[in-house]
């Protein structure tokens, strides 16, 4: 008997109990259905969206500073042990580094930005115009005025603009501490304004050149923090390494996951609960397969002892079983791709906008979506069959053991 | 009588049919009882997480805040020019349309606090603290008041000197008893200083507060600013926070006269409450995917359950039961399965929840300083409420029954002969 | 109660894509406090007719009359009343309520009826006396015999005090000689409790039972004896 005759008899069997043949499906479908759903989601959200924003506006890949440099201690960036002087050779040398797709080097000093009469606490951060526009983000997040050039002037996020209602070409008061703690103030022209919808950044950090930035602080020509972008995430281990090989003696260099405990915290809370719910809807849809094979098993056990008795083997009653359950796991499944399709595709091509969320959490949230992989659709139907198998595995076991005279008398 | 007799039959058939038919009586326990439980669980951890944030947010904060217009959307800026003066009459006018509110006038202005060769930025908050005839501390100084850990809180409305955290104290390396200088630009757009006596230090363990703010006397920071007879806010507390909605509308006239604006709790905890509708609507999502698919396997269940009982039914409809009983002892049964099941797992979740609410859940120190504003220990907590055993009860309780109407749909067109076994 | 009146009655009813003709017009009177058995092969019709006389089933045409009042147009609660407060049930295979115990068993019928605990008890006893199986009232189903188990049906059927007994081939599942005894105890009912009965079988070792036989083939009656 081959299986493909044992099969089309166990899907026709599907048949004979249409309502719970479809409750059972149903059942399948669902869960294989939010599962496709939920690795999506979490590839996007959390591996995709959220570790990738964090890198591209917070972080960058590794970051380098002096051992003195403490970045708890916001009132100490600026001071005469946490600067780095000479810094130019160091960024050239990490920009032949293998992978290494962009330096900047910034000097980053707590201050505040104003119109002369109000001020808000801001993070000053001085950068090199010129690597910096390779670099991050503010290139792509400008929506108005001009990136830095030569002249100097001020880019400012759009709600720090919006407090003053700063437009390009306003002055604009930049105060900082100097490295002796004095106070200093510089009137910038505001250059340009950008908005990445990351609160920190719209709001309480501001661009200015290097130059002018060093101005300000009294720390001739130094920097503070050199950032490091990398071609991918996965380059970060080798890049460490290669950079404590060449300046560990001199920096500290640490990798975005150093900065980023709280978001890898959230994503294994969040990962953890997923998989418990995911679980938890596993269960239930394999007991209720089981449930449902065993009863199929009960009420048709004299057939079934008839097909024993007119000399089908064993492990063919045990395939007649498991497969009916198989079909239920595989046309569960496919229906499953569509249920879980619908909300997969909405997410990945619209997402939700979260950025609200930064005004509370200093992460870039900014959207949840999905990031479907090709092997995804697999993966669910894969889960889908295999629940199924295990729903029908020990009925078609009982089923593939049972005695056929007692079988036969079974009313 | 008659009535009694019939439940109380049920009652019997229903619980005989459940020790009976174990496995099939296991499969929907078990899946009511997970149901519960993750009903219970969820309330707790996630609502009662936020409604503990919530309470100990209001612990440091007000019901509801006075304004002048345009000053909110500004307030990081402390823009002095959108200041409220004429405060006292306000605050008289306001005091007599709700005898029983707090009110506690503020200034708030960004300053630089330095002491000999170090200074640091924070936001000084001038502050009456104590409100009404009896003079009782304004509930949201109650932070700052009762985390002194050296020196003393303001004792009256007229004690003068300065607040600072242990962060400040730290980074200034300035105690208890030393003067500091507040350095800011006053309303004139001139640079102005005070220098004032460190009274207290404070650590509230909230970020936001211990790392960017001071509290001075009102009367210090107005001559700091320039504003002898302006604040920035009049802030309110309530007896009842809900008072905080009803109110704005109550003054109204003073509002409108004074070119004021009324923010009540809701609007602002803006963000918070937005993050808490996120979450009840995660939630939900959750719940309705769980009872989808617990209702299918239900479902599936009680008709494979009924199904194979056919005969009794046909039985008992032989010998004078109506539809109506026959559907009524199936639907007890189903509700026995639903109290048993989810008193079991609401109980395991109920332990699990006020565990959590004792002994709490540890987080770390970076996860802590993310949410600065919100947490001020390194351990959050789960709190009980009713609310998390009366909802997952009866939803429990109702979905098997709901679940079990599709097969008693079936059943109950069924001829009777057809129960039987008859053709 | 107890007179029986069956005029013409057809009934048809589809198995998969055929249309099963199960009765092709019977003519049957039946006077109360009767013992008629209806006898005839597989297939002959035997129960269908007991089902329509027993209100479980409707006919597709004629008409029966219990005591002078027409049945076939009658909704579901009336037929439910009917069969609650005149008609008492035997099956071929029991059909006890396996999680009930004898009594239980017994008592299910009172419980529509709206009697109380106390005349439950009384009435139940009574009739498990009656029919030889009070000894054994607290055990359930699983733990009697075939015969014990039809003598419970027995008691449940008798227990409301019916104008009619309906039994549907009430031997077949078991042996001759309990077989026997059982059509021996429902002989006794009858004569004691002037019980219309009604027995279908096709045993032909029953016959010297039964007062008037009606013999059923093909869905018709092709002949009747008394005596």
């Amino acid at each position: 008997m081959n299986d493909k005759y044992i099969f089309s008899i166990s899907a026709k069997n599907l048949k004979r109990r249409m309502r719970r043949s479809v409750l059972n499906i149903t059942s399948i479908a669902i869960t294989s259905g939010i599962f496709l759903f939920f690795i999506g989601f979490y590839r996007g959200t959390y591996i995709a969206m959220m570790r990738e924003s964090f890198i591209q506006l917070k972080s960058a890949h590794v970051q380098m500073h002096s051992p003195a440099f403490d970045d708890k201690k916001i009132q100490d960036y600026v001071a005469k042990e946490s600067v780095i002087k000479d810094y130019p050779p160091i960024v050239q040398k990490i920009l032949k580094m293998k992978n290494v797709t962009g330096v900047s080097p910034r000097l980053i000093s707590a201050g505040f930005i104003g119109n002369g009469r109000e001020k808000l606490p801001v993070m000053v951060t001085g950068c090199d115009p010129e690597l910096e526009r390779n670099f991050g983000f503010i290139n792509e997040a400008l929506k108005e005025g001009a990136y830095l050039d030569a002249s100097g002037g001020v880019l400012l996020g759009r709600k720090a603009a919006d407090l003053f209602g700063f437009k390009v070409g306003d002055l604009c008061y930049v105060q900082a501490q100097t490295v002796h703690n004095t106070p200093n103030l510089l009137i910038l022209p505001v250059t340009g304004i950008y908005e990445t919808k990351f609160h920190e950044l719209d709001k309480n950090t501001v661009f200015i050149r290097i130059d002018d930035a060093n101005l300000l602080c009294d720390t001739g020509d130094s920097v503070n923090k050199i950032f490091v972008m990398l071609e991918r995430m996965n380059d970060t281990g080798a890049a460490v390494s290669a950079l404590e090989k060449e300046f560990g003696d001199r920096f500290d260099v640490k990798p975005w996951e150093y900065y980023a405990q709280a978001l890898l915290e959230g994503e294994k809370g969040d990962g953890i609960f997923y998989a418990i719910f995911l679980t938890i809807l596993l269960f239930i849809s394999v007991t209720t397969i089981m449930g449902t094979m065993y009863v199929n098993v009960y009420e048709r056990i004299r057939e079934m002892a008839t097909l024993r008795a007119i000399g089908w083997q064993r492990q063919e009653i045990f395939k007649l079983v498991v497969y009916e359950s198989l079909a239920i796991g595989v046309i569960g499944s496919l229906i499953g791709l569509i249920l879980g399709g619908i909300p997969t595709a909405y997410m990945t091509y619209i997402g939700f906008d979260y950025s609200k969320m930064t005004e509370m959490v200093s992460l870039p949230i900014l959207r949840l979506i999905s990031r479907p992989a090709l092997y995804d659709p697999f993966l669910a139907v894969s889960v889908g069959i295999v629940s199924t198998f295990f729903g029908g595995l020990l009925p078609a076991i009982k089923a593939s053991k049972m005695i056929i005279t007692d079988a036969l008398r079974v009313n | 009588m008659k009535i009694t007799a019939k439940v109380l039959f049920y009652l019997k058939l229903g619980a005989r049919n459940i020790l009976k038919y174990k496995k099939r009586s296991l499969q929907v326990g078990v899946v009511i009882c997970i149901g519960g439980f993750v009903m219970t669980t969820m309330g707790g951890f996630t609502d009662g997480m936020y409604d503990k944030l919530l309470k100990d947010m209001f612990e440091g904060t007000s019901h509801a805040k006075v304004f002048r217009k345009g000053y909110y959307e500004k307030q990081e800026i402390s823009p002095l020019e959108l200041s409220i003066e004429g405060y006292r009459g306000i605050i008289g006018r306001i005091s007599s349309a709700g005898p029983g509110v707090k009110i506690s006038p503020s200034i708030s202005a960004g300053t630089v606090v330095s002491f000999k060769d170090n200074s640091l930025n924070l936001v000084c908050q001038g502050v009456e603290p104590y409100s009404g005839k009896d003079a009782d501390l304004f509930p949201a100084y109650r932070t700052y008041a009762g985390s002194v850990r050296e020196g003393r809180f303001f004792k009256n409305n007229s004690d003068k000197g300065v607040l600072i955290s242990s962060y400040a104290a730290r980074n200034l390396a300035c105690g208890l008893g030393e003067s500091i200088i507040l350095f800011t630009a006053d309303s004139y757009g001139s640079f102005n200083a005070v220098e004032l006596e460190v009274i207290g230090i404070f650590k509230t363990g909230y970020k936001d507060k211990d790392e960017n703010v001071c509290i001075a006397d009102l009367q210090s920071v107005q001559g700091l600013v320039g504003l002898e007879n302006a604040v920035t806010e009049i802030s309110l507390y309530f007896n009842n926070l809900k008072e905080s909605e009803s109110f704005g509308r109550r003054i109204s006239g003073i509002i409108r006269e004074n070119n004021l604006e009324y923010m009540d709790w809701k609007e602002l905890l803006g963000v918070f409450v937005w993050a808490l509708k996120i979450g009840n609507i995660f939630n939900f999502i959750i719940y309705i995917i769980f009872i989808i698919v617990a209702a299918v396997g239900i479902m599936n269940t009680v008709l494979i359950s009924i199904m194979n009982r056919m005969r009794d039914i046909g039985t008992f409809r032989a010998l004078g039961f109506t539809l109506n009983d026959v559907s009524a002892m199936i639907i007890t049964e189903v509700t026995l399965l639903g109290i048993i099941g989810s008193a079991i797992g609401i109980a395991i979740g109920v332990g699990l929840v006020y565990y959590f609410s004792v002994v709490g859940i540890p987080i770390s120190d970076e996860m802590k300083d993310t949410m600065g504003s919100f947490l001020s220990s390194n351990r959050i907590y789960t709190t009980l409420k009713i609310n998390f055993i009366v909802f997952p009860f009866f939803v429990s309780c109702l979905v098997p029954v709901l679940s079990s109407l599709y097969p008693l749909s079936l059943m109950r067109k069924m001829h009777i002969k057809e129960a039987l076994g008859f053709l | 109660m107890g007179n029986i009146k069956v005029e013409n009655v057809h009934k048809t009813y589809k198995l998969g894509e055929t249309n099963v003709h199960a009765l092709r017009g019977i003519d049957l009177k039946v006077d109360k406090s009767e013992f008629i058995g209806i006898i005839g092969p597989s297939g002959s019709g035997k129960t269908t007719l007991l089902n329509i006389i027993g209100c479980i089933d409707v006919p597709t045409s004629g008409n029966i009359t219990i005591d002078g009042e027409s049945t076939v147009n009658l909704d579901d609660r009336h037929l439910t009343y009917l069969r609650r407060n005149h008609i008492g049930f035997i099956f071929q295979s029991f059909n006890l309520i396996p999680v009930l115990d004898a009594f239980e068993n017994v008592e299910l019928p009172l419980i529509p009826l709206g009697y109380d605990g106390e005349q439950r008890r009384e009435l139940v006893n009574d009739i498990l006396e009656k029919v030889g199986i009070l000894e054994f009232a607290k055990h359930k189903p699983d733990e009697l015999s075939g015969g014990q188990r039809q003598r419970v049906a027995i008691a449940r059927a008798l227990v409301i005090k019916p104008s009619i007994v309906l039994a549907d081939e009430p031997t077949a599942n078991l042996d001759s000689d309990t077989g026997n005894k059982i059509i021996e105890l429902m002989k006794h009912m009858n004569e004691s409790l002037h019980t219309t009965f009604i027995i279908s079988t096709h045993d032909p070792r029953l016959l010297d039972y039964i007062d008037k036989k009606v013999f059923l083939e093909d869905g018709r009656i092709s002949r009747t004896e008394s005596g």
